[in-house]
């Protein structure tokens, strides 16, 4: 698959999952009511390969009214509430167990409870492959599916001041650069992190025709986020040296560095391309834009592969050989993928807003 | 917005850090407003606070008084027996100072984070220190002495020298590291604009007082740096008016503040002693007029 294939794409997932079979049991359907409201064709699905008919009944009859009032989260559930439900309480408890695991169960302060958004869902239940073989490949593309056909970003995707998600330049593309802040070095942000755990990534893993060539275990989470998928047994701890052998793997695809639109990042480092990241298409422009020497241009047009915006392309430079490449730094999001990947070394990175350009705290106004 | 990427780091909805914002499951553009409001107020309230101020710093738009304000407050601050040290960040206006009395400027805390061959070995070892005291500071990098001292970040004198933001992170490293005890305040003549919030220098203040003239822009920009600083989560913001004519002024002045959430500390009335020493660029004398005025501002701080 490649570049200009999307629909196709598409219309294949579509084709797909169209002739699998739905569930008859109606709690899916109710379940699935819950998480978004309207849809009878993909939520209960992929409800129920997560559940089982069993696990299902448990979920529907959450939160436990019996259960005991906790001072932190648990995912404790009392003995009157497997009795009503017929069950033995140590089966209920490790179904409650695999649910969690699996994401669709979260610890809250009423005990166990279902995840409340399908948001919440999707950025859980994508992430744990030790489930892979009772999920099966139907739950991908029906993921896949709600997520609608993906499209390579485009300049008024973005809308300012209102953005998600911003994109951090790849740390070797600003090393050296004055006025990097340490809320957009990827690696002053690792570094500065007790905890990094590297997971599955969930965009990855729903397309599963996408061509960006990086591996699903490429989702670096931080904080709590982290700690959540190590209890759950989901991703694995790295160091922080790990981390940036990692990332300098990515420097040959085209790959760009995301996390929320604000100073802290307090959750991931994404590495997402457009064949499966939504984010990206709306992610806010870095502070910097990449510059281009002409003299220096070999004219290899590998950046111009590299750029998912479409920020480059070629012109005749007056009194240069051949044509060379030139970056629209109205289009270009600064995520230095061009840079890194110049092997003539023509590009540079150059700081073009103001440090305010990223808030203090996330605000959609 | 999923779950992974929220902004205040819970990894799920009813998380131990979760605030219940609504921003994982805003469904229409009216409750990501509401949302976004809950997120700031939540990061306003979590900021550190001081039960009385300790690091003051004083902006506002170029030309309302920021350095004369600052001169005022902290000799006001001295004279009630606090031990007070003045840190100018305002890499373009040369004068304070002079307006402290002082003869001479010290010497630039930039020059320990040059990393230019040619300059001269300083000992900076004492801003490598996890904290800094004020007694830590060598006297040739804070000039005066008996309990007022002055200390300078640096000033751009070249043309084509760049962007100030290598200043604005010494000024970071320097205020987060400061420790003050009890009885020690630092006043901070702050650049002028809010361009010094953008680089988060402002985030290890625990008091802001923006210095108002009577002027649409200054008061604009006055309502700006409250709604910044409110989302740095700085507890004590506030306006001081300066150069009011009049009190019909100050009353309509006081009133556009207050739609705009800011509330007004107090009022320096138009001074022609204040303006001829500023014009002069001599010591501000303690018998003008503003100095009633400061002592009511000083009052209201620690109220």
């Amino acid at each position: 698959m490649k570049k200009g294939d999307e629909v196709q794409i598409f219309n294949r997932l579509k084709e797909r999952v169209a002739n699998q079979p739905k569930p008859e049991d109606p709690v899916y359907y109710k379940l699935a009511e819950q998480l978004m409201p309207g849809d009878k064709e993909y939520m209960p699905r992929i409800l129920s390969k997560l559940a089982t008919p069993e696990q299902a009944k448990i979920v529907a009859a959450l939160p436990d009214p019996d259960v005991e009032p906790v001072s932190g989260r648990s995912l404790e559930v009392s003995e009157a509430f497997a009795r009503k439900l017929g069950m033995d309480k140590a089966v209920v408890d490790k179904h409650i167990r695999e649910l969690f695991e699996e994401g669709l169960l979260f610890p809250t302060k009423k005990g166990p409870a279902m995840a409340r958004t399908f948001i919440q869902l999707h950025d859980a239940a994508l992430g744990n492959p030790r489930y892979d073989e009772k999920l099966g490949k139907d739950y991908f593309d029906l993921w896949g599916i709600l997520e609608g056909p993906m499209s390579p970003p485009k300049p008024e995707d973005i809308h300012p001041g209102r953005s998600e998600f911003r994109i951090m330049p790849r740390w070797k593309s600003v090393q050296g650069v004055e006025g990097v802040q340490p809320y957009e070095d990827v690696r002053a942000i690792l570094k500065a992190q007790e905890l990094i755990v590297l997971l599955h990534c969930g965009c990855k893993r729903s397309h599963t025709d996408r061509w960006c060539g990086v591996p699903e275990e490429s989702c670096m989470t931080v904080g709590r986020t982290a700690q959540y998928n190590l209890d759950r047994n989901a991703g694995r701890k790295i160091t922080f040296e790990e981390a940036m052998e990692i990332l300098d793997r990515y420097d040959k695809l085209p790959v760009c560095n995301l996390t929320v639109n604000q100073r802290d990042v307090g959750q991931l480092v994404c590495n997402c391309h457009y064949c499966c990241c939504l984010a990206i298409k709306s992610a806010e422009k870095s502070r910097f834009v990449a510059v281009i020497d002409p003299e220096k241009c070999k004219g290899c047009k590998v950046c111009i592969e590299r750029c998912q915006f479409g920020a480059i392309s070629m012109k005749a430079y007056p009194g240069l050989e051949g044509e060379r490449a030139v970056v629209d730094p109205e289009i270009c999001r600064g995520c230095g993928c061009c840079v890194i990947s110049c092997k003539a070394e023509a590009r540079t990175m150059k700081v073009v807003r103001p440090p305010e350009h990223i808030p203090e705290s996330l605000s959609i106004y | 917005m999923g779950l992974f990427h929220c902004p205040v780091g819970a990894a799920y909805y009813d998380d131990e850090e979760c605030i219940d914002c609504g921003m994982c499951y805003a469904k229409t553009s009216a409750e990501r407003v509401e949302a976004s409001k809950k997120i700031r107020a939540y990061f306003q309230a979590h900021a550190a606070r001081n039960a009385v101020p300790r690091k003051i710093a004083l902006c506002g738009k170029g030309g309302v008084g920021k350095s004369t304000m600052t001169a005022l407050l902290a000799r006001a601050l001295r004279a009630e027996g606090n031990r007070v040290l003045v840190l100018d960040t305002d890499e373009s206006n040369p004068g304070l100072y002079r307006l402290l009395g002082l003869e001479r400027e010290p010497r630039y805390l930039i020059s320990l984070r040059k990393r230019d061959p040619g300059a001269i070995e300083l000992d900076g070892a004492w801003l490598d220190r996890e904290q800094i005291a004020l007694d830590d500071i060598p006297a040739e990098f804070a000039a005066g002495g008996n309990g007022f001292r002055f200390m300078m970040i640096g000033k751009i004198e070249d043309p084509f020298q760049g962007c100030a933001c290598s200043m604005a992170n010494v000024v970071k490293e320097f205020m987060e590291k400061l420790t003050l005890g009890d009885g020690e305040i630092v006043v901070i003549d702050m650049e002028a604009g809010v361009e010094s919030f953008g680089r988060g220098v402002e985030r290890f203040v625990d008091t802001i007082l923006a210095v108002v003239e009577p002027s649409y822009e200054s008061m604009a920009l006055a309502g700006k740096i409250a709604y910044m600083a409110q989302g740095m989560g700085i507890g004590r913001i506030g306006a001081v008016l300066n150069k009011v004519p009049t009190e019909n002024v100050r009353a309509r002045m006081a009133e556009e503040l207050g739609k705009k959430g800011v509330k007004v500390v107090g009022t320096i009335l138009f001074d022609p002693g204040l303006n001829e020493a500023g014009f002069e660029g001599r010591p501000i004398a303690s018998e003008d007029s503003a100095r009633e005025d400061i002592q009511g501002i000083v009052k209201s701080l620690f109220e």
